[in-house]
């Protein structure tokens, strides 16, 4: 069989095996690398498979990933076609000297024509992803990037900060100094800029990094910002089931031969005690403006250990860093700013280490 | 007892040994020589030759100088006569002198490796000085001829004006080529005298180093100086008085290697089970316990501690295991001392003293690399004598201790003569550097043409924190240092403490003169501003004498960090990293609110 064949063939025997496991589904996503490489016929065959097996319903969210450049309007057209009602296209900026600079092959005006595609195919839930604290970005061109997103009339907006990893190109050129970073004052005036410039059009930043107008934030994200069960389907696709998270191979030939195995085909990533739980729900859902519900979130606890943690409650409000309204611990822009660091403080205060 | 006979043979045997050491420069390449010599003598062939053997310790490698003394035995046929050749290992710093002098006491000899394209040293001068005192032979050996630069006759001549020894006929060899080594080992033979045969008398044995093996207990290095020693003999170490059962005895080639009996003139090992540290102190003698000498060996010149400072084990509970590797380390290095100390910000740690800044930057390592501990390290200090109102006189190792203002009469500083050895276009920026130091000039030689010998007379506490860097930056590194504690002097001192916060940090605080103290409090302050990461709050950093703030300085708030990105099959990661970067917070210390890396404890330390 062509190894393309033998990949989506793959791809919906491991549907399948989740086949009885789970309620209702009510999101799919296909991202992570390139999924518009897929022509529509594979695409429809994915998707059947989900809605044949997986008790999913004809309202379901089908969203796909796309880069600016690899799309046109016929295969918007084509997608919607079989059932997709959500994009996302991987803009990152509307600045072709940034673009460059980061290594992508695609220019803003193939950006701009990507939304205006995908609109005129008829999909009306678009959404752009934005990057701020690029090299050599100014303030202005982050906040114009915001400004170009309103303009095109998209309905949901995820703005990250670069994140430098070691290790990687980019990790080697920044240990170098290479890179030419906006610094911290640059960002946060960008983020205070682009967070006006939203709100006054509509938009509510939902999450940390994430905006959108009202009816359209993304259910397939919310339901990993609320420590919710997943599938991953496909090589290197990460779930939740029940109190571990998996991962399935990362190699295609392993992750085929596995799935055809049947006997075993992810490795536990992660094996979640009620500790690790509690404080996935804290470090996902103060991700959203909605935050947490605190005593859903301690339940599992001990007596003891649940003190400690409204002990963090206590302090992050009094910071500043969240608000305690209705039993909910809500972020604050502030407490968002520096989640990492409080998540840190805490976890540093405790003796047992997360299980991962 | 052996018969005699035996003994009479022994006393020829005696007459072919040749005990001696290598004094040189760093870098003048005595390890070289060492490995030449070893190779030469077929105790290793070129091939099971690791690049400069004696050099085992890894530390010492990377640092290119001989940190521990160690011994071989090499066995030479010589006109038809078997020859055995006992080098032993002498480090090369100032502040290992002590090391030197006890290396020195198990010879008859010691070569003098110069290089032929430096000249001779003030370094070298040093430890050519602490051999003659020991009476020694001293050989000279113009190293490096190879090089293109060479100038041996200079270097003869210069041997002859600087130290006033003959050396025309000096061997001249390359350690490196192999060049001139037969010659070489033709000469120790000829004019390095063989030990005084004391075979008759009673047993003394000279441990001039040891180490701890944790099947064997100590395995103490031993110059026999009278009479012989054997397994299953009953041995007495003449200052403590304890009694061992001798296990083993034997030599250095260049392992362990064990032989039935060791005699007069012999260098070599004994182990006994000594299981105690204290029991095999480096300087003692061991004598036979039915037999006992009457007087021990004269023992070194007692090496004193001249720098102080506090270390901590990172890790809290670690702190008996850190007494017990400072107690393995003080085996083979008597100068090495410590008390236990406690700190608020620190802990449960111990002063340490050490001979000088390498030394101790050294036993750091050491303590990291060798037994794997992650240290925190408090700023170098020195004894001051504080003099009390009520007549107490307190030496003060660590500044925390100082009592208040009030209670002090007045305090005093040790003073170090310092005599640096220059090449003249170097002897303005020097007085400089001394003049900063608060040095008072005593006096300016010159030895020979081009090369001038500048004494001072320094605090000690100057010389401690970067005068050595600031030497050698200022004269490309031409200038030498050699330095001796010489007495102490009255001065206007002031503790110095630092506040994280509004929090005084113990760890922090130093003493320094009054008139440096306005500077010292800013640019540590600076520093510190450098060190301590930011948190999630202003931190204000203060540097105080009594209640007065003289510097400030402001860690700002932590704003914000990177925004990313955190769907399904990101959260694993994100934990992981936050585990990570929480192990690195946990490493810190905390200082009331604030978290300060161990880094910063020595920003004190490294000034501009």
């Amino acid at each position: 069989m062509h190894y393309r064949a033998s990949l989506l063939c793959a791809m919906k025997k491991n549907v399948l095996l989740w086949k009885d496991n789970r309620d209702a589904v009510d999101s799919v996503y296909f991202g992570g690398g390139t999924p518009s490489l897929l022509d529509s016929e594979e695409l429809k065959d994915l998707i059947d498979s989900a809605r044949a097996s997986l008790n999913c319903g004809s309202d379901c969210e089908i969203t796909i990933e796309a880069n600016p450049g690899t799309v046109n309007r016929e295969y918007f057209s084509a997608i919607k076609d079989i059932g997709v009602n959500r994009v996302s296209i991987g803009v990152q900026s509307f600045d072709d000297m940034t673009l460059k600079a980061i290594g992508r092959i695609h220019t803003s005006r193939q950006a701009i024509a990507a939304v205006e595609d995908a609109f005129s195919a008829g999909i009306d839930n678009v959404s752009i992803d934005l990057m701020a604290g690029l090299p050599g970005q100014t303030t202005d061109e982050m906040i114009r990037n915001a400004s170009t997103a309103v303009s095109l009339g998209v309905e949901h907006v995820s703005c990250y900060d670069l994140t430098i990893a070691e290790g990687t190109v980019f990790g080697k050129r920044f240990e170098k100094n290479e890179l030419n970073l906006p610094d911290e004052n640059a960002l946060i005036e960008a983020r205070t800029a682009i967070d006006a410039i939203l709100e006054n059009a509509g938009f509510e930043r939902y999450e940390i990094s994430n905006y959108a107008k009202e009816g359209y934030r993304c259910r397939h994200n919310l339901h990993y910002w609320h420590n919710e069960p997943y599938i991953g389907i496909g090589p290197a696709a990460v779930g939740r089931f029940k109190d571990f998270r998996y991962q399935n191979a990362a190699s295609i030939d392993k992750y085929i031969d596995e799935i055809s195995d049947r006997k075993k085909w992810h490795e536990i990533a992660e094996q979640m005690d009620d500790y690790d739980d509690a404080f996935d729900s804290l470090m996902l859902g103060t991700r959203l403006s909605e935050g947490i519900d605190c005593e859903n979130v301690l339940r599992g606890l001990e007596p003891e250990e649940r003190e400690r943690w409204r002990g963090l409650f206590a302090k992050l409000t009094e910071n500043g860093f969240a608000v305690l309204s209705g039993g909910r611990l809500m972020p604050t822009k502030d407490g968002w700013n520096v989640q990492n660091n409080w998540l840190m403080d805490f976890l540093k205060n405790h003796d047992k280490g997360l299980t991962i | 007892m052996h018969s005699d006979s035996g003994v009479v043979l022994m006393a020829e045997e005696t007459k072919k040994i040749r005990n001696f050491s290598i004094i040189a420069h760093i870098d003048h390449g005595k390890s070289t020589l060492a490995d030449r010599l070893l190779e030469k003598t077929g105790v290793l062939s070129s091939r099971e030759m690791s690049e400069q053997v004696l050099d085992s310790m890894e530390l010492e490698r990377e640092r290119g100088i001989t940190i521990k003394s160690k011994a071989v035995k090499m066995p030479y046929e010589y006109n038809g006569e078997e020859y055995i050749l006992n080098l032993i290992d002498t480090p090369g710093h100032v502040d290992f002198n002590y090391e030197v002098s006890r290396a020195l006491a198990a010879c008859e000899g010691a070569l003098l490796v110069v290089d032929a394209t430096q000249g001779v040293e003030a370094q070298t001068l040093a430890n050519v000085y602490l051999a003659l005192e020991d009476d020694l032979e001293i050989l000279p050996v113009i190293n490096k001829i190879d090089l293109a630069s060479a100038r041996p006759e200079e270097t003869i001549r210069e041997i002859e004006d600087i130290i006033g020894i003959p050396a025309s006929d000096a061997p001249l060899v390359s350690a490196k080529t192999g060049v001139g080594i037969e010659e070489l080992i033709a000469a120790i033979i000829e004019r390095i005298p063989p030990p005084q045969d004391g075979s008759d008398k009673p047993l003394r044995a000279l441990i001039f180093d040891s180490f701890y093996d944790n099947y064997r207990g100590a395995i103490c290095h031993v110059r026999i100086v009278d009479g012989s020693v054997r397994k299953g003999q009953q041995i007495r170490m003449m200052a403590t008085g304890a009694v061992f059962e001798v296990t083993e005895v034997g030599v250095f080639s260049p392992d362990l290697h064990q032989t039935d009996v060791l005699y007069s003139g012999e260098v070599g090992y004994i182990t006994a089970a000594i299981k105690t540290v204290r029991d095999a102190r480096v300087g003692d003698t061991i004598t036979d316990n039915e037999m006992p000498a009457s007087q021990a060996l004269p023992g070194y010149k007692r090496a004193t501690p001249m720098v102080f400072c506090g270390i901590y084990p990172a890790d809290g509970s670690q702190y008996s295991d850190l007494r017990d590797a400072l107690e393995k380390l003080q085996l083979n290095d008597a100068s090495l001392f410590f008390e236990p100390e406690t700190s608020a910000a620190l802990g449960y740690g111990f002063r340490c003293g050490f001979l000088g800044l390498l030394h101790m930057e050294i036993m750091q390592e050491r303590l990291e690399r060798e037994f794997d501990f992650d240290l925190v390290t408090t700023a170098p200090s020195v004894i001051y004598h504080v003099y009390k109102t009520d007549g107490e006189m307190i030496e003060l190792a660590n500044p925390a201790n100082l009592p208040p203002v009030q209670e002090i009469e007045h305090m005093e500083e040790p003073m170090v003569k310092a005599e640096i050895m220059t090449p003249n276009d170097y002897v303005g920026s020097i007085m400089e550097i001394c003049q900063q130091k608060r040095g008072i000039y005593v006096s300016l030689d010159y030895p020979e043409i081009n090369r001038a010998v500048l004494t001072y007379r320094l605090p000690l506490n100057e010389i401690i924190y970067d005068f050595f860097d600031a030497l050698k930056s200022r004269t490309k590194g031409y200038a030498s240092l050699s330095y001796e504690l010489d007495g102490y002097e009255e001065s206007d001192l002031v503790k110095l403490d630092f506040l994280l916060n509004g929090e005084m940090c113990d760890a922090l605080s130093i003493i320094v003169h009054k008139d440096r103290a306005y500077q010292r409090g800013r640019s540590v302050a600076e520093k510190l501003k450098d060190a301590i990461p930011r948190q999630l709050f202003e931190i204000p950093i203060q540097a105080a004498i009594g209640g007065k703030v003289i510097a400030r300085e402001t860690v700002k708030a932590l704003r914000k960090d990177v925004l990313a990105k955190c769907y399904g099959g990101d959260i694993t990661r994100k934990k992981k990293l936050l585990e990570k970067q929480k192990e690195g917070k946990k490493r810190m210390r905390q200082v009331g609110s604030v978290e300060v890396p161990s880094e910063a404890f020595m920003a004190v330390l490294k000034l501009d």
